[in-house]
């Protein structure tokens, strides 16, 4: 044990470090949503003015204060210069703008204008540094303690600060609904500059503090982001302590690991483990903490713009042709191909490409946040070269010299499960916690196997044989247009099938789970299912890419599949437009070794390091420019160009446009079924929100569920669907028990909802909202769209559902692009278009206009009565309940208070008393809580 | 582009019409060209002593220096330079009539992911091309220099490797890079010969790399024999992980230790990315270990391992090699620090080296590791100067013939003890055995033997 504790005092050194750096991190992300990769230049530039000032002579509390006061105004400045006018993109877009002036920095201190280099300073503690003795055996230098110190009183402040201080808590209340602090005349945007500029301070505070430690160096301080990362994904982005406690952790464990004591399982003291294994756990702890769907609370965020899918059969034949042309040098016209050397930078773009296309699948569509890409292209290269040069395979044996076929097919193989085991971190977490998620499990995969000599074949490597292709030698070094043939056959293949999905149902479902995984769920949609299938799409397209990049060379190396060129290839894609198929060209073409590099290295000599600065300059510029990405802002252009050109060439015969409606859907009444709600309680914490509740819904009857807010309305319908998980009673379908299945599965039994606050698929058109609605759920067609995605006319009850809320006019609008009122109503359509036997409607008026009000009612009364739906109506308006139900419950505080026909319930004392004619009073007594979130008041 | 495509075909059509007599076979000079001793040592020789005691003096050649051995009749054009001018038309003794000589410097000297900078190796490279074509260039004609920086990605050392095909080179001068990628397999396809450090597995079996130093075999074998002198007898092997690339200098670590019965406890894999050395420290000295090398990536990992060594009152040798340091690290390293050098320049290239660097390149530094490019460029022009008509294929020829090849006496003679034994890593037995030196750091620069190895500028 005296081994344990010397470790691990001197991690809790390097953990509060970690903690402190995460902490700034926490700030900026607390008043602005943005995760700030820039952290770490901001802690650089403070650590350089420090070593500067104290080599100069400045008295040590000067340089310190100078240094942090250059950073924090670094961090308005950003703000001002960077994010504010980023304040409407997505936010992807805002942390890869984090990451461009991080890239800027650095040129900046290494190579121009300021020329450090790889110089390494040192200056001397300003801490005591005496060793303490705990016992004989046990101690450690008083440095390490007094960083402790300073990280716990740091924290505590901030903790302190927001929770008690006013100013902490309008910063709170900024974080949590800008728009209700803009209301109470707390401007967000000066809100989001003061915590820019302290969390910019406490970076550099960090960085002040760590220079007498570990020096300083300009690349040093990036490898305390992605620990500090960690730390503050442990917290949450949002809690100090736990911050705090997250970076403690990291230290101790990655010092408690190096030192490889006994009882430490052998595995983990291999290469890669001390690094990889701090990161797994806070995984897995978030994995246990998240939820599998969002909470009412979630916000909505905006979302790149995705591509249609659309693929000119003639464009592809004749941009194929010319490429296949360029790189074969098949001698038209006399004319011998590009130069080695760009075929080469061709083959690196559509290698990394062909990588970049993964990530639309996964972040473009699905909306899931990979940073392992780069990680699971090396799974895929990896086990095609290891397979083809008849090597082990992670030292479990060897499976022969395999041929070229085979290896990449079996790389597609176990790269996919791979992939999948990845994307199970996308289940229960989200955003930026999934990025970090999987940026840890990039890093297991790098460091424990792809940088594992003793996986990658030793002091030898991995070195192949000239490789056939079906008999065909595509050796990259004696055929090398073979190759590059190849490589361009490969891409081609893999974006045909990335447009295949978005086109098909499949990419529909993707998109619904992007926009918005509740009301997904709501159509039936499997989330799980969506998000896992889109991590394997997109690892079997990156072991594609892989396997391009390994065959490349005879002899292989594995360190280029790494995490940090995972993020480089997020802002080169994002860059380019994460959702466009065009967008991953992009990306490949701006890789390092890509053709564009290669052009402007062929054309122009300047230096790298000032590439990389103005590489950094013109990604921000971009950004504010084109915020969904270079190619996002020209597709429409272009494909209204392409559309003009082929119209000109080839006129198209009969009507423009095939009529989405193209008759009267038949009305037909959907599957008679019944839900019964029994002795439903519902608790959140301490609070009861539901208890004991009954009810029944019966086919061809509306049921009205009126109630004073916080009487637990809404509570009853996200129970019933699957949204909220009871604590207590049974909820059926003509007698089959489904409290235990998932929101999913309950909407395909025909149980279907539509919610208080819409929820609909903004970045989808109104006619994809309800196609997506109305697609059939066959699993299948998740392979199938691969290779022929549906196309199919919209069903009956789609059309149906479109003609009778009127929106065949609206088909091709985007939700945004309508009233509030219409946009109620699409909601409604979209749930009715799944063609649910049992229909949940929350608030379906609220925010509508009398006559609105009454031609909602009418409708709702007609699905009942022609389609058979049985419906429960949530609602406020109790005239419209009263005039429209065939039995209302009451309910307050959780609980029913009368039920039965409109009359009886409208006379009923208990009614009168808690909810009608007394709503001054209903205010008061609503409970403490219901449930979270705003739109928790049901 | 086209129009380089096109010159390219123009080229080649001129080399295949070239190529047309029979009697093509390449001329080499009948007498060696080397000047020195055969570096091979005698295993019977007692141990040098190091550091503490005068270290043996490197053997360097008591023979004037050589002069380039210009060929009475003009070497034959070669038909693959049409496109490019000559670099020097007016210098001192240069037929502007002749077709420059192409050689590529294909080397990592700028690494912006790693921070690292090392502009001395490319500052190294053209001092030596610009100093032979003052002297004349090779048998009159010019040397036109294509330089080409590999930083740090197999991709990049591929475009290298073909951009110097492409431009029709005769012969690479290099430093094997960690990520060579397919740039052997292409050199090997196109016959050009490469001269070079030798330190990555990839090289070491190819029949076209010519090594002028011991390289990764040498250089880790030679550590562990050095420490072994320095009374060492548990050492450990500190790595930073850069994952396959460790394999090789532990595999010749341990070979080194076995042979001097030094015992070697389990290697330690620094993270890349590991930021405080202390725990790393902390575990390298345990198990009564009384000796380290630290093989390290990147300058900034040795002054926070050594001060952590330090810290920790570890009072045994450490030891690291010279590669990747750059003169404000070894400004700053400990003098009880121990830095083994592939070569020196306390000898009469070393002179040359830094006498060339004064003249052609005030105010530039110069080190040990870069002079191997200086070297490199040196040695392909010996040879060069040999043939009447100067072809890669005709170098290759003249280099797998050659037996005792002038070095200048910048690389350090023979002193392992014994042979290595049998190499598990195949074609490194090809690699020539020399020996390494251990010099110390210094304010001023490395020191050898009480002399400046590493100057810094002024």
């Amino acid at each position: 044990m005296t081994e344990f504790f010397n470790f691990a005092l001197l991690g809790l050194g390097l953990g509060a470090l970690y903690g402190l750096f995460a902490q700034g991190i926490v700030v900026i992300h607390r008043g602005s949503g943005v995760v700030n990769f820039a952290h770490a230049a901001m802690a650089t530039l403070s650590a350089y003015v420090f070593v500067e000032l104290d080599q100069r002579g400045w008295p040590l509390w000067l340089a310190m204060i100078s240094a942090v006061a250059v950073s924090a105004a670094f961090g308005l400045l950003m703000h001002v210069g960077v994010m504010r006018p980023l304040a409407n993109a997505a936010p992807l877009t805002k942390l890869v703008a984090t990451l461009g002036v991080l890239s800027v920095v650095q040129a900046g201190l290494i190579g121009w204008p300021i020329d450090l280099g790889s110089q390494q300073s040192f200056v001397d503690s300003f801490l005591p540094t005496d060793r303490v003795s705990f016992t004989d055996d046990v101690g450690v230098s008083q440095e390490r303690l007094w960083l402790l110190g300073i990280a716990i009183c740091l924290t505590a402040g901030l903790w302190a600060f927001f929770k008690y201080a006013r100013a902490g808590a309008i910063v709170r209340a900024a974080a949590e609904n800008p728009e209700a602090a803009s209301a109470l005349g707390r401007s967000p945007d000066a809100i989001a500059a003061a915590n820019w500029t302290v969390g910019s301070a406490l970076a550099g505070l960090a960085g002040v503090l760590i220079v007498p430690v570990i020096g300083f160096s300009v690349l040093q301080m990036l490898v305390l982001l992605v620990p500090a990362l960690a730390a503050a994904l442990l917290g949450r982005f949002k809690s100090f302590p736990l911050t705090l406690l997250g970076g403690l952790f990291i230290g101790v464990a990655e010092s408690v690991l190096i030192s490889r004591a006994d009882w430490i399982p052998d595995v983990f003291t291999g290469p890669g483990w001390s690094k990889s294994v701090p990161f797994i756990v806070i995984v897995v702890v978030l994995a246990f903490q998240g939820t599998s769907l969002p909470s009412r609370s979630a916000i909505l965020e905006r979302l790149p713009r995705v591509g249609l899918g659309r693929i000119r059969p003639t464009t592809l034949i004749v941009v194929f042709a010319a490429c296949f042309v360029l790189i074969s040098g098949a001698g038209v016209f006399g004319y011998g191909g590009l130069s080695p050397n760009t075929v080469a930078a061709l083959m690196q773009t559509l290698a990394v490409g062909t990588i970049a296309l993964s990530l639309v699948v996964v972040a473009g569509y699905a909306g899931q946040l990979s940073l392992a890409q780069w990680a699971l292209a090396g799974v895929g290269a990896y086990v095609a070269a290891r397979t083809a040069a008849g090597g082990d395979l992670v030292g479990i044996g060897s499976l022969g010299t395999l041929p070229m076929e085979l290896a990449i097919v079996l790389a597609v193989a176990v790269t996919v499960p791979v992939g999948i085991l990845v994307g199970l971190t996308a289940l229960r977490t989200r955003g930026v916690n999934l990025a970090i998620a999987t940026l840890g499990l990039g890093l297991l995969i790098e460091r424990v196997v792809l940088g594992n000599a003793d996986y990658t074949g030793g002091v030898a490597g991995t070195q192949l044989e000239p490789q056939t292709l079906f008999g065909i030698s595509i050796d990259s070094v004696t055929d090398q247009r073979r190759y590059g043939v190849f490589s361009l056959i490969v891409f081609t293949l893999c974006a045909l099938i990335v447009v295949n999905v978005r086109r098909g149902r499949t990419g529909r479902r993707l998109l619904a789970v992007r926009a918005n995984e509740r009301a997904a769920a709501s159509l039936g949609i499997s989330v799980v299912a969506a998000k896992l299938y889109a991590f394997a799409v997109a690892s079997g397209i990156a072991a594609l890419g892989g396997v391009l990049l390994a065959f490349r060379s005879r002899s292989v190396i594995f360190s280029d599949y790494n995490t940090t060129n995972s993020i480089q290839l997020v802002v080169q894609t994002v860059l380019g437009g994460v959702g466009f198929v065009g967008g991953a060209i992009f990306s490949g073409a701006i890789a390092a070794s890509g053709f564009v590099v290669h052009l402007v290295d062929d054309w122009f000599s300047i230096d790298e390091l000032l590439v990389a600065l103005i590489a950094g300059v013109a990604l921000v510029l971009n950004l504010a420019l084109f915020p969904d990405g270079v190619v996002s802002m020209q597709a429409r252009k272009v494909g209204a160009a392409l559309d003009y050109l082929t119209e000109k060439v080839r006129p198209r015969k009969g009507p423009d446009k095939v009529p989405v409606i193209s008759g009267a859907g038949p009305r037909e009444r959907v599957p008679q079924r019944t839900l019964r709600v029994e002795g439903l309680s519902v608790n959140f914490g301490g609070v009861v929100a539901l208890r004991d509740v009954s009810l029944e819904l019966v086919p061809g009857e509306v049921h009205g569920v009126i109630g004073p807010n916080g009487a637990g309305k809404t509570t009853l319908i996200d129970a019933a669907t699957g949204f909220t998980r009871p604590s207590a009673g049974k909820i059926s379908v003509d007698g089959n028990r489904i409290d235990n299945v998932t929101a999913a599965l309950r909407a395909r039994l025909g149980v279907s909802r539509s919610f208080q606050s819409l929820e609909l698929f903004e970045d989808m058109t109104i006619g994809d909202n309800i196609r997506t609605a109305a697609d059939g759920r066959n699993r299948l067609s998740y392979l199938t769209d691969l290779l022929f995605p549906r196309h199919a006319a919209l069903p009956g009850t789609a059309i149906a559902a479109i003609e009778e809320f009127e929106l065949a006019d609206d088909l091709d609008k985007f939700p945004s692009d309508l009233s509030f009122g219409k946009r109620r109503t699409v909601g409604i359509a979209r749930a009715v278009a799944a063609r649910p036997s049992v229909l949940l409607l929350d608030e379906p008026a609220a925010g509508l206009g009398e006559r609105e009000t009454e031609e909602l009612g009418h409708l709702i009364r007609r699905l009942a009565d022609e389609w058979g739906i049985a419906i429960m109506l949530v609602e406020h308006d109790v005239s419209l309940v009263f005039s429209m139900c065939d039995r209302v419950t009451a309910m307050d505080f959780g609980e029913v208070i009368a039920v039965g026909e409109p009359e009886l319930v409208q006379n009923d004392p208990a009614v009168i008393a808690a909810y009608l004619g007394v709503d001054d009073d209903s205010q008061e007594r609503q409970p403490e809580v219901e449930a979270p979130g705003p739109g928790g008041r049901g | 582009m086209l129009g380089r495509w096109l010159a390219l075909i123009l080229a080649l059509s001129l080399v295949a019409a070239s190529c047309g007599n029979d009697d093509d076979d390449p001329v080499v000079a009948d007498e060696p060209i080397a000047t020195s001793e055969p570096a091979t040592s005698d295993p019977a020789e007692p141990e040098p002593e190091v550091s503490d005691e005068p270290e043996p003096e490197p053997e360097v050649s008591d023979e004037p220096e050589p002069e380039p051995e210009v060929s009475d009749e003009p070497a034959e054009p070669t038909a693959s330079d049409e496109q490019e001018e000559p670099v020097e038309e007016d210098s001192g003794g240069i037929d502007p009539s002749l077709d420059p000589i192409k050689i590529a410097f294909i080397s990592n000297w700028d690494i912006p992911s790693l921070g690292i900078s090392t502009v001395e190796k490319l500052v190294a490279a053209e001092v030596a091309v610009e100093a032979i074509n003052a002297r004349g260039g090779i048998n009159g004609a010019a040397i036109d220099l294509f330089t080409c920086n590999v930083p740090n990605d197999a991709a990049s050392a591929d475009a290298c490797a073909r951009d110097a095909v492409d431009r029709g080179v005769v012969a690479i001068a290099g430093m094997s890079t960690p990520t060579n990628g397919n740039a052997m397999a292409i050199f090997e396809e196109a016959g050009i010969p490469v001269v070079g450090a030798a330190l990555e597995p990839s090289v070491w079996g190819s029949p076209v790399e010519f090594s002028i130093t011991q390289g990764t075999p040498g250089l880790f074998v030679g550590q562990a024999i050095q420490l072994a002198n320095l009374g060492v007898t548990t050492a450990r092997f500190v790595i930073t992980d850069f994952g396959p690339t460790t394999a090789g200098p532990l595999l010749f670590f341990g070979i080194g230790a076995g042979q001097m019965g030094m015992s070697v406890v389990e290697e330690i894999y620094v993270p890349p990315d590991q930021v405080d050395m202390a725990p790393i420290v902390q575990s390298a000295i345990a198990d009564d270990v009384d000796g380290i090398i630290y093989l390290l990536a990147a300058p900034p990992a040795i002054l926070g391992f050594e001060r952590a060594v330090r810290q920790a009152g570890f009072e045994g040798p450490l030891i690291t090699s010279d590669g990747p340091l750059d003169p404000p690290t070894v400004a700053q390293m400990s003098q009880d620090t121990r830095v083994a050098s592939l070569v020196t320049l306390n000898s009469p290239g070393g002179e040359r080296y830094l006498a060339e660097v004064a003249e052609f390149s005030p105010g530039s530094i110069a080190t040990p590791f870069s002079g191997i490019g200086w070297l490199a460029i040196n040695v392909i022009a010996d040879f060069a100067s040999q043939l009447d008509e100067v072809t890669s294929e005709n170098l290759i020829e003249a280099m797998s013939v050659a037996t005792d090849v002038d070095l200048y006496g910048m690389v350090f003679n023979a002193d392992f003890t014994s042979p290595i034994p049998p190499l598990a890593a195949q074609g490194a037995d090809r690699i020539v055995q020399r020996a390494i030196a251990v010099a110390t750091p210094n304010e001023d620069g490395l020191l050898l033997d009480g002399e400046l190895v590493v100057v810094f500028p002024d």
